[in-house]
Formats: structure tokens, sequence, C-alpha cells
């Protein structure tokens, strides 16, 4: 079994996650929101922990303009690289992905179909027919293998490289103008239908990559609903329908619903919610459960996505004081979730105790994991002579509403924790570089409708262990639970690690993201479920305006 | 002949200046942790042969001297400035082409209507020096002063966007847009409120100051004994010679509007230089904080020289002393 299978999921979803960190920097600075407090959160919103809503209801209407806002400017849109919620809003509209999930399930999407062999090393994919991208060259198999090739190029210098090593080797039966495409693995893989339903499944158009060269990244063509006919950084991005588009929806209109749709970046939280009163914005999408909850008193509506992600705070496993299983159980049970929920986020969030999403079938409930239990913190305190430790992170007020509160949980039981902030590009340099350098520090993680996106996190010596855990019984069930199609061996083995993980602690997650999706509901139609693999960011393809 | 020495003189010392605040900035941002192979492997980063392909490429493995040389004689030779990686490897002339307007325009505006408000006031402020009116103003000048940028903005937008429902909260809408100057000066009435009570309050103070001084001296006895009306002396006679501090700080505050408000620019979502800067510098984006670096050099120091020229103009007592 060789290193890079083992790299798969864990580089997109630390890529989201470094996606995260920039949200979470760009829309931090605005005091107002999380001093003001308002009304704590009385509403239901906080039990949510679906990865996607339930489906919209009302008729969706064809034509429209609307004005869409992101916390943060474009990073980037490009196949394989648009990772941010921000940029996803934009690309799922501009691209399709191959697969996509449908209820939990996962579904060909822009391919017809997708069939493993018994072993899983050799994946069949036949392509819709008639799929053109928006300059009007056809989607075959020519496409698709320029893509994946494109996106290991160590040119392109792609983050998702690692997971797409996976393709061994690519044939076409029916030749490159084809429909049929054929991967060889290298190596028995499960997950493979969940790569190609991120952005490392999105099929750019090899014409436009060809003469663009470089600058396709500020023009791409896919084969999406929309095109993109003006993207001025910092200012604005503008999609336009596309009338060639393949798909229709179940009452055979043509999608998608809207004409046009414009993306602007609004970084201070405060002004979004502003901008939607004014009416110079009729959307927003925000990782800040206080600006949900404050636009939804003043009449808006909200679509909540939780359980994509989760705040969680890395151990360095590998040098003192946390190599000691003690001392990380010791800061597991000083955590009190229900107090940071409470005081930072207005008991909007819901505690998080697993790399697991609450509805995945993966979850395991009896895990064992750390609860509140100050006595039991103080008691493993005692035995370690003490504990003292930095715990570092980026300088936002929601992440100092954090480390504050841990920090005094920490000095009730006796450790004695010293805060450190540090600059989001320095601070991703040196937890992504993995030099090591830090004791504890806090970060975010994704969860995945799929289970082996958790594998690269845990297994030893893998370039997205971040917390250098190493337990040679979690690294092979990892590895099993990939190589099997079989649910329920796979819930065994999942289950198993997490009473492993529950007892060693590895690192200690807090509370389950809020992602809210807000709206005027007089001119926007209830948005379509957040893309699971998205981080929540919706297929603008679905959107479409209030009608009347 | 002298003149053109002087010129000349002038032009050599600008270009070591420019040229050595762009070197510093080269050495300050490779000095600081991370790097823009980072920003862009993300995860991947942690693959060494990953890094070391992505340096090759981008010119990054090259000795940092001979990085600066490429870099700087492409600027002078082909006016090249480079490639911004990290944004979508649009070229760095065309991002700063980009934001420029947005910048300027705020600049100019807040600094045209700040004189034009300050200059009027300070005069009859000087005028009325101690009175109640003057007093006033001189409050009024100290609470703009102190009240944060941030905190007024926020004030503007309750009162002027969501209240009163007259100016847009947010966004910059371009003279060229398709909605052309209306919504264009609406869209920065608010940031240019913001900037110019700022500086009014500033140039105010100061020229007020250097008034009162001026409005000591013997020549302007001898021209109220002359029974010149009032407007008169203060415009003709007085506002002159005190102007220089006035006009200093005028031409350093066009250096540092240049580099764009970056409050302003995050608050009212206005795509400008400042926010531009602070972004490239947060994704380690190196050849595009290089050029905001440069524009900001050149604009300052080209400003200063014309301030500089200016005082000559103004002032004969600085003329005379340069034909020595």
């Amino acid at each position: 079994m060789k290193e890079t299978q083992v790299r798969s999921r864990w580089y997109r979803l630390l890529a989201v996650m470094l996606g995260l960190v920039l949200v979470a920097a760009a829309c931090g600075g605005d005091d107002d929101d999380t001093a003001s407090g308002d009304d704590g959160g009385s509403d239901d919103s906080g039990q949510e922990t679906t990865t996607t809503t339930e489906e919209p209801e009302g008729t969706p209407v064809k034509g429209g303009e609307l004005v869409f806002a992101t916390e943060s400017d474009v990073a980037t849109i490009d196949a394989g690289k648009a990772a941010q919620p921000s940029d996803k809003v934009i690309s799922l509209g501009i691209f399709d992905t191959l697969t996509t999930y449908v209820d939990g399930e996962i579904v060909p999407y822009l391919a017809e179909s997708l069939e493993g062999s018994e072993d899983l090393t050799t994946w069949t994919m036949t392509l819709r027919e008639g799929v053109t991208f928006h300059d009007g060259t056809p989607l075959n198999a020519d496409a698709v293998v320029k893509h994946f090739q494109r996106m290991v190029d160590p040119a392109y210098a792609c983050p998702c490289a690692g997971s797409v090593e996976i393709i061994g080797s690519m044939d076409t039966p029916d030749g490159p103008e084809g429909l049929t495409v054929v991967f060889t693995l290298t190596g028995p893989s499960v997950s493979f239908p969940d790569l190609l339903a991120g952005s490392s499944g999105y099929i750019e158009s090899p014409t436009a990559v060809a003469q663009l060269g470089d600058q396709f990244a500020q023009r791409p063509v896919g084969t999406g609903p929309f095109k993109l006919t003006e993207f001025t950084p910092g200012e604005r991005v503008v999609l336009e329908a596309y009338e060639g588009y393949w798909q229709t929806d179940e009452n055979g209109i043509q999608l998608p619903y809207l004409d046009k749709l414009t993306v602007v970046p609004i970084p201070d939280s405060g002004q979004r919610v502003a901008a939607l009163r004014t009416g110079d914005i009729d959307i927003f999408q925000t990782a800040d459960s206080a600006t949900v909850a404050t636009a939804e008193e003043q009449g808006f509506a909200a679509q909540k996505i939780s359980g994509s992600s989760s705040t969680i705070i890395l151990l360095n496993n590998d040098k003192p004081p946390f190599d000691d299983v003690k001392a990380r159980q010791a800061l597991a049970y000083a955590i009190n979730k229900d107090v940071i929920n409470e005081r930072v986020y207005d008991g909007v969030r819901v505690p998080s105790y697993s790399g697991f999403a609450l509805d995945s079938p993966y979850y395991n409930p009896d895990a064992g994991t750390p609860q509140y239990d100050p006595e039991k913190a103080e008691e493993l305190v005692e035995e370690l002579g003490g504990l003292d430790f930095t715990l570092v992170c980026i300088p936002t007020p929601e992440a100092d509403g954090i480390l504050q509160l841990v920090k005094q949980m920490g000095e009730q039981v006796g450790m004695n924790i010293t805060l450190e902030t540090q600059e989001q590009g320095a601070y991703v340099n040196r937890i992504f570089s993995k030099s090591g350098d830090y004791e504890a520090a806090c970060f975010r993680s994704s969860h995945f409708i799929e289970p082996d996106a958790i594998r690269p996190g845990l297994t030893t010596d893998d370039p997205g262990n971040l917390v250098f855990y190493s337990n040679d019984e979690v690294d092979q069930l990892l590895e099993e639970a990939r190589q099997t199609a079989d649910v329920e061996e796979r819930k065994e083995k999942y289950f198993r690690v997490q009473e492993i993980t529950g007892e060693e602690v590895p690192l200690i997650t807090s509370l389950y993201d809020l992602f809210g999706n807000v709206y005027n509901p007089d001119k926007v139609g209830p948005p379509p479920p957040g893309e699971p693999n998205s981080l929540g960011a919706i297929k603008p393809g679905f959107l479409y305006a209030a009608g009347g | 002949m002298q003149i053109v020495r002087t010129v000349l003189q002038r032009l050599a010392k600008l270009v070591v200046v420019v040229l050595i605040v762009s070197f510093l900035t080269f050495l300050l941002t490779k000095l600081l942790p991370g790097d823009l192979t980072t920003t862009l492997l993300g995860p991947e980063a942690s693959n060494p042969a990953a890094v070391a392909a992505l340096e090759a490429e981008l010119g990054l493995d090259k000795p940092l001297l001979t990085q600066y040389w490429d870099y700087i004689s492409g600027v002078v030779t082909e006016g090249d400035l480079g490639t911004a990686y990290a944004s979508n490897n649009f070229p760095v002339w065309e991002l700063l082409k980009q934001r420029l307007p947005a910048t300027i325009q705020l600049m100019i505006m807040a600094q045209v209507i700040s004189l034009a408000i300050s200059v009027p006031l300070a005069m009859f402020s000087a005028y009325r020096a101690n009175s109640l009116a003057d007093r006033s103003i001189t409050a009024g000048a100290f609470g703009l002063i102190s009240v944060p940028a941030f905190a007024m903005a926020v004030f503007l937008v309750y009162v002027f966007s969501l209240q009163l429902d007259l100016l847009p909260a947010l966004g910059y809408k371009r003279i060229t847009g398709p909605d052309g100057l209306g919504a264009n000066l609406r869209s920065v009435a608010l940031p240019v409120t913001v900037l110019v009570a700022g500086l009014t309050a500033v140039y105010t103070r100061l020229l007020r100051s250097d008034l009162i001084a001026t409005l000591q001296e013997d020549f302007i006895l001898m021209a109220r004994s002359k029974g010149l009306p009032t407007w008169h002396i203060l415009l003709r006679h007085a506002l002159r010679p005190s102007s220089f501090s006035l006009l200093t700080v005028f031409g350093i505050n066009f250096g540092s509007l240049i580099g764009g408000s970056v409050i302003l620019e995050y608050f009212f979502s206005i795509p400008g230089v400042g926010l531009l800067a602070v972004e490239s510098i947060g994704k380690r984006d190196y050849l595009a904080v290089q050029g905001v670096v440069l524009l900001i050099a050149v604009a300052f120091v080209v400003v200063n020289f014309l301030v500089d020229t200016l005082y000559a103009v103004l002032d004969p007592r600085v003329r005379r002393a340069g034909a020595r």
C-alpha cells in the first residue's frame, strides 16, 4: 500500500480547514456582534445537526437576478483549488462535479454512471451525452483525462495533488472523443467517488486551458449552469446563465433558474446585515452564528447548516507535555463546551465529541470521549505534577473568546496555560509545514459524509496528520475500512477507531460550526441544501428569485 | 541651468529613495515566517517535492539578491511588475490598475473637500481668535480628531443608510459603470465624509495656529492701517506665509492616502489599494506587495517633490536661498 493513497481526502479536508481559517480571519474584527449578545439562542437553530437542510419548499421560478454576498474575496475558483465557502458558491456555478451527494448518498452528476470493480481498484465512468463547456467544446473522455493530468501537474501546484495521485492510470476505451473513462487506482479505495464530489471533480474546458494557460484562473470555463462574465478581484464576480446547460429540474425547467448572479465580498459582518436591509444585496453566506441570529431578529430568513465542520484544538502528540495521554485527557476533561457555546456563540452551536457529524451513520455515541469533568481533570493534573503549555490561535474575536475560556477552565483545575496569537499567514504555515512547533493550537476540521476522510489525520506519518498521532491498531482499522464497500463492516471499524481515540484523545473537538445563508424572503426563494463536500456552500444553479 | 541641475539632483534622490524602500520591503516580506508556497499549496506544503517544484517554477529558489535584481530590472526595462501568484495569476499592474481608481477618487475628493472647508474655517477662526465661535470650532475639531474612523463610519451608515435610506451602506460604483456618476458619488459619499472629518480637523487647527502667528506680524498691522478690508488681508496677505505647515501635511497625507485607508476599505467594501496591500501581505504574495509599495513610494516621493517646488513658488525666501 503506497503512501500516496493514504493522503486521499485529508488534503481536501485540510484545504478546507485552511479556507476556514482564512474565513475566520477575514470575518474577525466586528466586536459589535459578539459583544452585543442580543437575546440568547432562543430559537431551535442550535439543534440542527444535519449536514444538509430540508428540501427547499416553494416553487422555483425561472428568471431574475440576485446579489449574493460572501465573507471574503475570492481566493481561487479554479478546479481542484477552490476551497473556501466563498469560492465554492462561485465555482459550483461555473463547474459541475463528476459526482454529488443527494440526501446523503453519493450519485453520479456530470458523469452518467460510475461503477467500481469488486476489489475497488478499477472504476469505470461514463459521461453524460451532449454536454458542452461554455466555450462550446464538447465534454468527452479527453477532457476528463486532461483534467486529472492537470491536477497532478507540479506546475499547477494543486493542494489536491496528494489525493488525486490515487489515480494510477486512465484509459479511454472509446477513444478520447468517447464518453468512457476507466480509472485504475494505485490501491483499493471505496472513497474514490467521494473525491469526485469536491473541487477535484470540477471538469474544466481543455480548450480554454490550452488557450489561456496561467490566465485560466481568471476566466475559468466549465460545464456549469453559469458562465463567468466578470471577475474583478475585491469587487465582484458576475455569473450569467449558460443557455446550453445540460440540466433541467424535475418540472422540466432548464437550469439555472436565475439569469444573473452577482457575487460581492463584504468582509464586515455588521455591514452584511446592513446591506441586506438596504437592499444592496439579497442573500449572504456567513460562518458567524451571531450574525445569523441578528439577521433573523430583523425579519430575514436563514438557512442554517450545521455539522459540516467543527472547531478543534490540535495537541502535539510528539512532544511534552501532550506526548503523555494523561495530559491530553486532562485538558479534554477540563473543557466545558456548553459554557463556551453559551458565552461565545449565544448557545446556538452544538458541542462536538467526534470527528463525525451527529447524523452520520458512522458516529459512535458511546465512544467514551471525555465529557466535562473538572474533578477528573484535577486528578490527572495532580498525577502529572502540574500541566503547563502554550495554546496558540489566530487573533479573531471568536478565537479570543474561546482561548480565554479555555485558560480559565484550565486554571481552575491546576493547569498553567499561556495564550499566544499569531497572524494567519505565519500560523497556517507553522501548522501545515508540520514543523511540530506548537503544543496546543486551535484549528478547524471538516466532516465529510465519506468516513474515510478522517483517515489521513490519524494515520501515522501521514502528511495530513497534524497532531503526530500514532497508533498501529487505528492505522490498520482505517486502512481496512476503506477497502470494503460493506457499510456494516465499515461501521464496526470506525466505531472501534472512535473508541480508541476517545481513550487516547489525539485532539479535542469543541463545537460544530454553524453556517448560515441569510436572505430576504421577499426577494429570494428558499436556497437549495448545502453541499456536504463544500462546507455547506450551495449550488447556485438551484437558487431562485422569489416569485411576484 | 541652475534649475535643471536642481531638478536632476532631486530626481536622482527620488530614484534612490524609491529603490531603497522597494528593496527593504522585499527583504522584510521575505523575513516574515511563512511563504507563498504554503499559501498556494495548503496542506500539500508538507510535501517537500511539491514545495521544491513550486519554488523552482516561481523562481523562489534563487538567492535573494538575484530575485530582487530580476524583479527591479524587469520593472525598469519592461515595466513588468510581475504576477500575483496568490491572486489567480493576475499581472500585478492589472491589480493595481483595478484598485487605483477607487483609492485615487477617495484621496482627491477627501483632500480637496477638506481644504475647501478648512481654509475658510481656519481664516475665520484665526480672525476671531478666542471668541466663542473660535472655541467651538476648536472643540469641534478636537472632537472629530478623537473619534476613530470606524466608529464614525458605523454611525454614518446607521443614520444615512439604515435610518434615512439616502445612501448605500457599502460598495463602490465606478464612474464608468452602468449607473454612472450619480451612483458613483453616492457610493463614495460616506467614506469620503469620514476621511474629510479627520483631515479637516487637522488642517483647520494647523492653519489656524499659523494664521494667528502671522496676524501678529507688523506687515499685517501695516495693511490694516492702510484700511484694507479684512477678507483681503486674510486672503491676500496672511494666508500665503501661513500655509507652509498645512502644505507639508497636505503633501504627506497624499502619500498616506494613496496607500488607501484599510479600515474604511474593509468596512465599506471598497476595492482599494490598502486592502490589496494587507491581503497580499497575509498571503505572502511578494510581487503584489512589491507592486503596491513601489506605487506608494513613487507617489509619495513625487508628491513631496511637488510640495517642495511649491514652497519655492510660494515663499520668496526659499527662492532666494536656492539662488545663492
